[in-house]
């Protein structure tokens, strides 16, 4: 109580300090916003419900200063997102406030400003119920860097309904695919082969068309750690790598995975229709997409569908790898050519609200970033049910060469399933790629 | 006997080089107007659902645009670009045609030059140059940068046209004492009205037609018909008989041109330009 | 003076958007522009790395093989093929011969677009795509074309778009030689690939160096249907020079190697042109325009 005491004697501070130095009225703020793709749209709406919120509480205390925002949602990628966003940096047009994912490279560039001290000074007003573990997603090199406002852990979604038809009970099902993802890797394979032999399936194991967070995490259930925090440095284990190629090359080979990986609607069609036994490519969050988009009913939803972080392989259990979800985490950030950069932070720090939260789930699915959201959120019965989820996720690593080397490995990837490079070359041409481009890199 | 299968040789050798590429089309354009979920070429029935993007907008992530804003971004490309390929063409086809002038010799063989070089690989550089001069991201600018590539044998063309105007003409127009840019103007420009519009439609076309440099330069930000067809592809969730029917719309301006004008177009090489 | 009024404009946009972007490729290839358009000059470390002195770039080995092998591949397809089509259909009645030359100059008359989306679309790998449709219509397995002969795809839809122009051109030079010329021969009793052979081709010879120059440049830095086809894969199997140096730059943000690589491409093409230009002779050129029809 005393925290949120000081922390709201700052922010009067501030606003009465501001309103005096700045003697304007009316203060805009532009914001550049991606979903990407329509679930994101809560992100955007909710600098504009912070708006509201901060004017209410200028006007409580007699301010003359107004907020406005302006924010642009874009309906863009993340890559041309980006490239729009250093465009406009580098003319001086940037926007005060940024949703992206690259933060290492921004903060190393000096795009962004940091943002501990405004943590640490609302900290008891607004960040404290955070979950914790989003905090590391947000900070490099000792500094917090932006806010989280968004997760969706990643992890395995399989057919329930299919291993019934060849003959499991669910109590079977619970014990060989349990929720909490106490399995192995080659459980699901195996399971996924049976329901392909027996013609139930098309597809018996689809992954991402496309490098994403699920590729980390699929590294992570082989052993295969990316990143070595202490001393910020991407890590090339070798061995695991080409156990990864090889574990994909096998299952293409048993066709299990499809030599060509399909598109997204591919995807998420054939896995709603029961035409695909498992799918790594989503996110606890997607049956609201498979409601909206693909016709997933609730019933099926509860009755047919299950979920788990994904599994070690047995050889990595063995070394005490545990299932693991991860989440790559966009961030709002301030940039470093805002001339309201404490503004700016306001209005990310409404923006960020148990209530703005709470508005985000409920219309994505996606478990809420803070504990006190969970209170507005008693009706969701699928948040509910699914939002511990979040305690044990891993963030994706923060580095700025990280993606570049997701992309790589998915590249190779994609070689090694469509038969065209043999794990061993594609690990030896990463190697050369890791050697060359990544600094300080550390070879296991 | 041997006669007849003579005869029949030619035929059975194009009618199998032709038949995949015949099944292509035809499978296309079924596609286009089939309903319903297609294997092969025959669709479950025919329907115009697929053309809904000109009653309905096109939902793109969460924002909404329509074909006409594509339509109207693509025309106003292509317009400057052929604008600018024709004014400036014809301004340098008379100077090679007519006036003799240092360094023209050198200036011919120059545009030979670089209509053999495709432009498109120097895309990184006029990424660059375009963002110094505050143009990426802009229709015009982009435009510009597109018409350039047509200069070289725009050149050419309208040279040949020039070279077939005689020379009496001129002579006439100049004793009357008008100046060289007067004689371009009121003189020439009148009577090589046919190829004033086919090289407009020439630079037109291009421009309509193009895809690397509006792909590369203006993502996203303003759609043209090639990148919105490449980007509703790109998504994945884009039924093909969709993008067939926007393709056909998108294909409808060019080939009615070219239907109309085959005579006049054929005559210059104008399709042997640059992106392949 | 008079005359710059006439030139200006062409000079002017041939210096901004050729000229000077060479020198800018230059300029960027000896720095390590990424994303963030910063300007950090790092000399010669892109070119040691392309070649292989410093540290090594293993793809490009398999870019300087993919590259030769879709040039040698589509060169002669489009020779050749163009001479085949318009041979054949110049034999056939009008109507008919017409019928034919328009099928296969369709590729030149649609956006590069379609084309790319006609030809993803007709050989994708599932059931969806045109041509696996017609085989599980047959009750036949689907084959993953793109993944197994992607070359020959992209070989074969390149290769078409340069018939679409050779074949135009060759057959408006078969329609201009005499017919007296060939009738006069078959009287002697030639037969039909005879009077091809020593009558028809021999007075193609300019049209083909012609073609062969022209398709040579053009095949050499062409990307843009490979991007759109198979996007360079699968695993670098399609991905030729021109390719690699647009995706450095403009999907891995490694503008400086980029440039590098564009420079390359540059250089090659000077050489390109000085041999067109001792096989040709520059009068000739000038003289008799570029296609002689």
């Amino acid at each position: 109580m005393k925290g949120w005491k000081r922390a709201l004697s700052v922010l009067v501070l501030f606003l009465v300090w501001g309103s005096l130095v700045l003697a304007v009225e009316n203060i805009t703020l532009r914001a550049y916003v991606i979903g990407p793709g329509p679930m994101g749209i809560k992100k955007a709406t909710n600098l504009e419900l912070a708006a509201q919120r901060l004017n209410q509480m200028l006007e409580a205390i007699g301010s003359e200063i107004r907020v406005q925002v302006d924010v642009n949602f874009s309906e863009l990628k993340w890559s041309p997102f980006a490239d729009k966003f250093y465009l406009d940096f580098a003319a001086g047009k940037a926007p005060d406030i940024v949703t992206l994912r690259e933060t290492a490279e921004l903060a190393k560039g000096g795009f962004i400003v940091p943002m501990d001290e405004h943590v640490e000074q609302f900290w008891a007003m607004n960040y404290f119920d955070f979950y914790p573990n989003l905090w590391e997603g947000a900070t490099w090199n000792g500094k917090i860097w932006g806010i989280p406002h968004d997760i969706s852990p990643t992890g395995v979604w399989y057919r329930r309904d299919v291993l019934r038809k060849l003959g499991y009970s669910d109590e079977e099902i619970d014990r060989l695919l349990p929720p909490d993802g106490d399995t192995t890797l080659e459980t699901l394979a195996r399971l996924a082969q049976e329901a392909v032999k027996a013609g139930l399936v098309e597809y018996g194991i689809l992954h991402r068309p496309s490098k994403g967070p699920g590729i980390y995490n699929m590294l992570l259930a082989f052993g295969a750690e990316c990143y070595d925090p202490s001393a910020d440095t991407l890590v090339f284990n070798e061995s695991a790598l080409l156990n990864f190629y090889r574990w994909h090359k096998s299952m293409v080979e048993a066709g299990v995975i499809p030599p060509e990986p399909p598109s997204w609607s591919t995807i998420h069609s054939t896995f709603v229709a029961g035409k695909t036994f498992a799918t790594l490519a989503s996110h606890i969050g997607t049956p609201a997409e498979w409601k909206a988009k693909y016709g997933l009913t609730d019933e099926s939803l509860y009755h047919d569908l299950g979920f788990m972080p994904f599994p070690p392989t047995e050889n990595a259990k063995k070394r005490g790898v545990k299932p693991s979800s991860v989440h790559d985490f966009p961030l709002y950030f301030v940039t470093s050519q805002s001339k309201h950069p404490e503004l700016a932070k306001l209005l990310i720090m409404f923006a960020t609200s148990s209530e703005a939260c709470a508005i985000h789930s409920r219309y994505t699915l996606r478990p809420p970033y803070r504990r006190s959201a969970m209170y507005l959120l008693s009706d969701v019965e699928y948040i509910q049910k699914t939002a511990a989820s979040v305690e044990s996720v891993r963030p994706v690593p923060v580095h700025p060469k990280f993606w570049d080397y997701m992309d790589r490995v998915f590249e190779a990837l994609k070689g090694v399933e469509a038969g065209v490079v043999n794990p061993e070359q594609a690990v030896e041409d990463l190697k050369m790629w890791f050697l060359a481009e990544v600094e300080n890199g550390r070879l296991l | 006997m041997t006669k007849k299968t003579g005869a029949a040789f030619p035929y059975v050798l194009l009618v199998l080089v032709a038949a995949p590429f015949i099944t292509m089309y035809v499978g296309f354009f079924l596609r286009a107007f089939g309903e319903g979920p297609q294997l092969g070429i025959f669709p479950e029935r025919f329907g115009l659902s697929n053309f809904s993007f000109l009653w309905e907008p096109i939902t793109w992530g969460l924002a909404e645009t329509t074909i006409w804003v594509a339509l109207a971004n693509t025309i106003l490309f292509a317009s400057v670009s052929g604008a600018v390929v024709t004014v400036v063409c014809m301004l340098a086809g008379y100077a090679v045609s007519r006036i003799e002038f240092k360094g023209k010799n050198t200036f011919l063989v120059l545009q030979l030059f670089l209509h053999a070089v495709p432009g498109q690989i120097l895309l990184i550089a006029i990424f660059f140059l375009l963002y110094y001069l505050h143009l990426l991201h802009k229709i015009p600018g982009i435009a510009l940068a597109r018409a350039s590539l047509e200069i070289p044998l725009g050149v050419w063309m309208t040279k040949g046209f020039f070279d077939a105007i005689p020379w009496d003409v001129e002579r006439a127009a100049m004793i009357d004492g008008c100046t060289r840019l007067q004689v371009w103007y009121k003189i020439f420009l009148p009577l090589v009205k046919p190829g004033v519009a086919a090289v407009f439609i020439w630079g037109f076309l291009f421009a309509w037609h193009d895809f690397i440099y509006v792909y590369t330069l203006l993502p996203g930000t303003a759609k043209l018909m090639s990148t919105l067809i490449q980007s509703l592809l790109a998504t994945e969730v884009i039924d093909y008989g969709y993008l067939a029917a926007m393709s056909l719309l998108y294909m409808l301006p060019p080939l009615t041109l070219f239907v109309l004008l085959q005579r006049a177009l054929l005559k210059v090489p104008i399709f042997g330009g640059k992106g392949i | 003076m008079a005359v710059s009024v006439f030139t200006g404009p062409s000079i002017f946009l041939i210096t901004l958007f050729y000229f000077i972007p060479v020198l800018l490729t230059l300029l960027i290839a000896f720095t390590d522009m990424d994303r963030t358009l910063q300007w950090r000059f790092i000399g010669l470390d892109n070119f040691l790395r392309l070649f292989g002195v410093s540290s090594r770039d293993p793809f490009v080995p398999r870019i300087i093989r993919n590259t030769v092998i879709y040039v040698a591949g589509t060169l002669p397809l489009t020779i050749f093929g163009g001479l085949f089509l318009s041979i054949l259909s110049m034999r056939l009645r009008r109507g008919m011969g017409l019928f034919f030359r328009s099928i296969f100059f369709i590729p030149r008359a649609i956006p590069p677009v379609v084309w790319g989306f006609l030809w993803a679309w007709s050989f994708e790998g599932t059931r969806y795509g045109l041509f696996n449709g017609i085989r599980s219509m047959l009750g036949l397995p689907v084959i993953h074309w793109l993944i197994k002969y992607p070359m020959v795809i992209v070989i074969l839809a390149n290769g078409f778009l340069g018939i679409s122009l050779s074949m135009l051109v060759f057959s408006s030079a078969i329609a201009s030689i005499p017919t007296d010329l060939t009738r006069a021969a078959e009287i002697d009793g030639a037969t039909r690939w005879q009077t091809t052979r020593y009558i028809i081709i021999p007075l193609l010879k300019w049209p083909i160096l012609t073609m062969t120059a022209w398709h040579l440049m053009s095949f050499v830095n062409s990307y843009v249907y490979i991007m759109l086809i198979t996007g360079g894969g699968p695993y670098y199997r399609t991905e030729v020079w021109s390719l690699y140096a647009y995706h450095t730059a403009f999907n891995r943000y490694r503008y400086g190697y980029g440039a590098s690589l564009t420079t390359i491409l540059i250089v090659v093409n000077i050489v390109l042109l000085l041999v067109v230009l001792r096989t040709f002779g520059l009068r000739r050129m000038i003289g008799r325009g570029k296609i002689e029809v």
